[in-house]
């Protein structure tokens, strides 16, 4: 685990800003802020926000309310905006956007001024493991490839603020994750702060030292990746990082008592109703003949076994089947829960 | 009406073509029917035809196309529907189209009687109708008449900068210097395109009309244009040519003139009714639509009609200069208008 | 097969163009080389240049601010912007000679000295302002293809909005821009009306020369053949250029956005930007013209001539669209013998119409002489004057007109499609009729549209092919303006504008996009 770096002076900070196009509110008073050397990425749903976003950062659209600020000062507020050239912004796309009519070096050195700009190019060529690549045109290089391309593109500039915009979306599932790690190695070297989105909850938690969980144009939660996946402060976050339980159950005496089991509620007073979210594999099942939980059938996935199971009062949940090796539908057993990795949510 | 029926015929043949059984669409020569090829489309001819449907109790229909393209295409294919009469400008034309074999003889005593011969073919080939005549235009306030001989003025230095004309592909001016080669020799003639050409006050550029409204407007001089679009311009409302005058080239052997002419088509299909039309164009009345509708000169001379501004343009001798030396010369002239560098 | 039988019939006309220069003597080559083939050579260049440059200049600003801001009267600038496509070049030149020549009625009205509208800047000037709406068409659909994902990430690399439109947003729709530059140079080397009238020697007037003056088809068939040449070279170097180069980003998702709003000062420039060229282009001349007519008596009825317009019209819009889509079903085959021939054919587009249909009327005649030979007599009249040789005339010179449009359309519908509909069931048959005509419908009929619209502006061909008891407003128009009676050719102009304007219009309606 990467340490967050100290809270000194934030390489971005977003305040309260609204972003309304063609009449529709696209942001809604979002706040953050990235730290030099830190990468935040924002985990929303397709039209939750998270491109209009990185726009208003960019500088391609203007913002309503609030003002962003990035270490020249403030970039954009209602009438004012920076514009892109001139905010030392590095950005890689789902697309790419690689310039079909520039070879993989011309692309690279489109952004660069000074004199050894055709060094600084291949260096970058090189440190992205396509040296040999300079004169190919993006059509003739692989999706990799050209994913590699626009990265060095973004970074040879050496930005201060690096955005990556679903980056990783347009790769296949195996060569996404070699990319990534080898995407977070080079931007941790750079030491700029990154802020992503996308809408994968794998790419989140692999690559972010912070989540932020957008939807409908405001920010649901944000926190470090663990606390967002075992702790989650809504349906729609805890969704959206992964599978989720959603359990009912009412405080007595400290505890939610649910079908799954009781959940120790702190200091919530007795009497109200609760929801619990829990993770499958925050629940362990172990076989007992006269336990509440009935198993409906075993599921095989990503080489854990778990099992779709349903409670005493007919609520269904999925859970780890630990080490057990097989078990057949009908058998009865107890869930056991692991200390704190769940949340509670009043209603 | 004849498109909707050209275009039957033509899906019909079409149809047929695939069983090679068409039959080309003849049909019967209707003897009342009087089919005329004009490059023409003046009020004067449309009021000609007219009268002579009602003055006959037929009907004339009339397929109008550019000179060259007339000749060209009644050569290739008038085969489908063939024309009585044929009508063209410019005696040039005229020979060419009788070269190509396109007019058969007509005599008629009438014609003889009252066209001059130099307006007719001798054997009864073509009959010139009217004519129009080849002037100089020029500002009166700024160019005095006494500067003025003939054609040959235009090449003077005096008036270098001060000359309109329109290009050299235009067919009047070919067939001035096809004259004016057979008047003074080629190479006097491309002498002479080559100091008018130098004395340009501008590119050629437009038309007659636009030549004669640049010297009312003051950007040159002088211009070289047919006498009726001046009268057309005089007669009209929209321009104002008060400041302008004719003057007539008449040094020996006269103005020149371009003939409009007609003459029974060879595989005509109502020869008499042709030849009657052309008679009829001849006549009294025929005569004096064309200086009253037109303002040109009436081949028959002794026709009255009423334009005052033909009147006051006054009298002129026109040079009797024959078609087929004009139409001879026309592919020379166009070199030595390209050897001269008249654009 | 079929691409190699379609170049067969349309590669024809330019087959015995070419045979026929080769029968010439050379006598009148020899002659104008020696006097004036420079000059036709560099007025021809000179004029097909400058008006490609400004009408590229035109269409490409207008199509980048309609594309990119939102101003009011965005939308219908949108549609007008294509307007001055209907007017015919010759219709605008009379009517702007008329306008601006010394002494005319404006410049007494304004009392200004107006530079006259004539010489090589004057055709420039016309052939920019009526042409340019082929590459604001062309521009425009390229740059709501591309979106603007490129052209802010190389904002964000640092380049200002200039120098991202040059070094981006320009190379990005530079196929599209040449593809319409290219369209309005090869018109510009095709005209004979504007430039004969405005006193520019191009080599289209001196082919004609050679024919009208000299009688001499071999001579003009000659220097058509070098005109064809020097398009064919313009187009290779064009091609050349490209290289291995792709322009074609996959861009459609992600970071688009909505045009910039533009305010004020900025507003107000934009929607003069767009006025300028079509009130130049098509509502002065035709203003001019609407003034004549009104204080002119026609001469004749021109019944005949709207009737013969439309049918040619409309017959040449629906041979186009078979002739299209068998073009563009051939190519999609992606057999290269197809594909050549096919390039072949678009070819046709640089040959002049009087040429054409010289080069055409030659061709005929031997096939009348096959079919006569064949049928032993002339029972079927195919040779000029009848509506055969104009129609086949038409498609051979417009084929690339209508081939393009049938040829992208044909292009959204991708194999996949193809074979998924089989999958399901689909004869071919149905996938014809159920997935390619839905999917291809609005460019095969834009390919009708345009090759409509071409047919019923198209002069010199119709003029020397057309049964001559076959009147077209076109025709009538020129008549007319030819014997100097601009006023009694405005009302055939003006009514042939009636019909192109709507049709133009139609084709904003059939946009790929809308």
């Amino acid at each position: 685990m990467t340490a967050i770096p100290d809270q000194g002076q934030a390489a971005l900070e977003i305040r309260e800003v609204s972003c309304v196009l063609g009449g529709a509110t696209i942001l809604r008073d979002v706040s953050l802020s990235v730290q030099p050397g830190e990468i935040v990425v924002v985990l929303g749903r397709s039209g939750a926000g998270k491109s209009t976003l990185l726009r208003t950062l960019a500088g391609f659209e203007a913002i309503a309310h609030g003002e962003i600020t990035l270490k020249q000062g403030i970039v954009s507020s209602p009438g004012v905006i920076v514009p892109p050239e001139r905010r030392n912004i590095g950005i890689v796309v789902q697309s790419f956007a690689l310039f079909p009519h520039l070879t993989a070096m011309q692309n690279v050195m489109f952004g660069l001024k000074d004199a050894d700009r055709a060094e600084t190019a291949r260096r970058w060529l090189e440190r992205v493991g396509l040296g040999d690549r300079g004169t190919a045109y993006p059509h003739e290089l692989s999706g990799g490839e050209q994913q590699r391309i626009a990265l060095a593109r973004a970074l040879a500039r050496e930005p201060e603020i690096v955005l990556l915009d679903e980056a990783f979306s347009s790769l296949d599932q195996q060569l996404r994750q070699t990319v990534r790690g080898e995407t977070k190695q080079l931007l941790r070297e750079t030491g700029a702060a990154v802020l992503a989105v996308t809408h994968d909850p794998d790419e989140a938690m692999e690559l972010a030292d912070r989540i932020i969980v957008m939807d409908a144009g405001q920010i649901l939660q944000a926190g470090p990746p663990e606390e967002l996946y075992w702790q989650p402060q809504s349906v729609t976050a805890a969704r959206l990082l992964g599978e989720i339980n959603v359990l009912r159950g009412e405080v007595r005496e400290g505890v939610a008592a649910t079908s799954a089991g009781s959940f120790p509620t702190g200091d919530l007073p007795d009497g109200i109703s609760v929801t619990v979210l829990v993770r499958p594999a925050a629940m362990r099942f172990r076989e007992d003949p006269a336990g509440p939980i009935e198993v409906i059938g075993p599921r095989f996935q990503a080489g854990f076994q778990q099992l779709d199971v349903v409670g005493s009062n007919g609520e269904r949940m999925r859970v780890s089947a630990g080490n057990l090796a097989t078990v057949e539908a009908g058998t009865r057993g107890v869930v056991e829960l692991s200390v704190n990795r769940y949340s509670l949510l009043p209603d | 009406m004849s498109i909707k029926r050209s275009l039957k015929q033509g899906m019909a043949c079409f149809a047929a073509a695939l069983l090679a059984s068409c039959t080309g669409g003849e049909t019967e020569p209707d003897p009342d029917k009087l089919v005329i090829y004009s490059s023409r489309h003046y009020d004067s001819d449309y009021a000609l035809y007219k009268a002579f449907e009602e003055a006959k109790g037929v009907t004339v229909e009339v397929i109008e196309a550019d000179g060259d393209l007339l000749i060209e295409r009644v050569r290739a294919d008038g085969a489908s529907n063939p024309p009585d009469v044929i009508i063209t400008v410019d005696s040039g034309r005229l020979w060419r189209a009788d070269q190509e074999g396109l007019f058969a003889p007509a005599e008629s005593e009438f014609l003889n009687e009252r066209i001059p011969a130099s307006m007719r073919h001798a054997d009864g080939h073509w009959y010139g109708l009217s004519s129009r005549a080849r002037v100089i235009v020029y500002a009166r306030d700024r160019v005095d008449a006494d500067a003025l001989a003939g054609y040959e003025s235009l090449a003077d230095p005096a008036f270098e900068g001060r000359v309109c004309a329109r290009s050299s592909g235009n067919i009047y001016n070919i067939s001035l210097l096809a004259a004016l080669i057979d008047r003074w020799g080629e190479t006097r003639a491309q002498d002479w395109a080559s100091k008018v050409a130098a004395n340009f006050a501008r590119a050629p550029q437009g038309g007659d009309s636009d030549q004669i409204r640049a010297v009312a407007a003051g950007e040159c001089d002088v211009a070289l244009v047919n006498h009726y679009y001046f009268a057309r311009m005089a007669r009209s409302e929209e321009d104002d040519v008060s400041g302008l005058a004719v003057f007539w080239p008449e040094a020996s052997p006269g103005v020149h003139v371009n003939i409009s002419g007609a003459g029974v088509a060879s595989g005509a299909r109502n020869p008499e009714l042709a030849l009657s039309f052309i008679e009829f164009a001849a006549s009294d009345e025929g005569q004096r639509l064309f200086p009253e509708l037109t303002n040109e000169y009436p081949a028959v001379t002794s026709v009255s009609y009423s334009n005052d501004v033909l009147d006051a343009m006054g009298k002129f001798t026109a040079d009797p200069l024959s078609g087929s030396v004009i139409g001879g010369n026309q592919e020379l002239a166009q070199r030595v208008f390209d050897r001269a560098g008249w654009p | 097969m079929l691409g190699a039988l379609l170049a067969a019939v349309f590669g024809l006309p330019l087959l015995a163009l070419l045979v026929l220069a080769a029968s010439g003597s050379g006598e009148y080559l020899a002659h104008i080389a020696s006097t004036r083939l420079t000059e036709f050579s560099r007025s021809s260049a000179l004029l097909a240049i400058l008006s490609g440059a400004v009408a590229a200049i035109i269409g490409v600003s207008c199509a980048w601010i309609v594309t990119r801001f939102e101003f009011a009267g965005r939308k219908l600038f949108e549609w007008l912007l294509i307007l001055p496509l209907a007017m015919p070049g010759y219709v605008a030149a009379y009517s702007w000679y008329a306008l601006t020549a010394p002494g005319s009625r404006l410049e007494q009205l304004i009392g200004i000295d107006l530079p006259t509208v004539s010489g090589i800047a004057g055709a420039a000037f016309i052939f920019a302002f009526t042409l340019y709406p082929y590459v604001f068409l062309l521009a425009r659909n390229s740059l709501e293809a591309h979106g603007r994902l490129s052209w802010d990430v190389a904002r964000s690399l640092g380049a200002g909005p200039w120098q991202a439109f040059a070094k981006v947003g320009l190379p990005l729709i530079w196929p599209a821009v040449a593809a319409g530059t290219a369209l309005v140079a090869m018109e510009v080397l095709a005209d004979y009306g504007v430039a004969d009238f405005l006193g520019v020697s191009t080599l289209t007037v001196g082919i004609v020369r050679a024919w009208s003056s000299f009688g001499d088809p071999a001579a003009a068939a000659q220097i058509a053949v070098i005109l064809l040449f020097g398009a064919l070279i313009f187009l290779g170097v064009e091609r050349g250029a490209r290289g291995r180069r792709q322009f074609v980003s996959g861009e459609a998702e992600g970071l688009q956005s909505a045009r910039t709003p533009l305010s004020g000062a900025n507003s107000l420039a934009a929607i003069l930007v767009c006025v300028i060229p079509i009130t130049l282009g098509l509502v002065a001349p035709a203003a001019n013209l609407a003034w004549l007519a009104i204080e002119t008596q026609p001469a004749r009825s021109i019944m005949a001539a709207v009737q013969g317009t439309a049918l040619l019209a409309t017959t040449s819009g629906l041979l186009a669209i078979i002739i299209g889509l068998t073009a563009a079903f051939a190519l999609r085959s992606g057999r290269p013998a197809a594909t050549a021939a096919i390039r072949f054919v678009q070819a046709g587009y640089a040959v002049p119409g009087a040429v054409a249909a010289i080069a055409i009327l030659a061709a005929l005649v031997v096939i009348q002489a096959g079919v006569n030979w064949m049928t032993g007599g002339a029972i079927l009249t195919i040779t000029g004057g009848s509506i055969f040789a104009l129609l086949f005339a038409y498609q051979a010179r417009f084929a690339a007109v209508a081939i393009l449009p049938c040829e992208s359309a044909l292009g959204k519908v991708r194999r996949e499609l193809d074979e998924a509909a089989r999958n399901l069931g689909a004869t071919p048959r149905q996938v014809l009729a159920r997935i390619h005509v839905p999917l291809a419908a609005s460019g095969v009929a834009t390919a009708g549209l345009l090759v409509g619209i071409e047919v019923m502006k198209e002069l010199p061909a119709t003029m020397i092919l057309r049964p001559f008891d076959l009147e077209t407003l076109a025709v009538a128009a020129h008549n007319y303006a030819s014997d100097e009676r601009l006023a009694q050719a405005a009302l055939p102009a003006l009514v042939l504008l009636a019909i192109c304007v709507p049709a133009t219009a139609a084709l904003n309606l059939l946009r790929p996009n809308a």
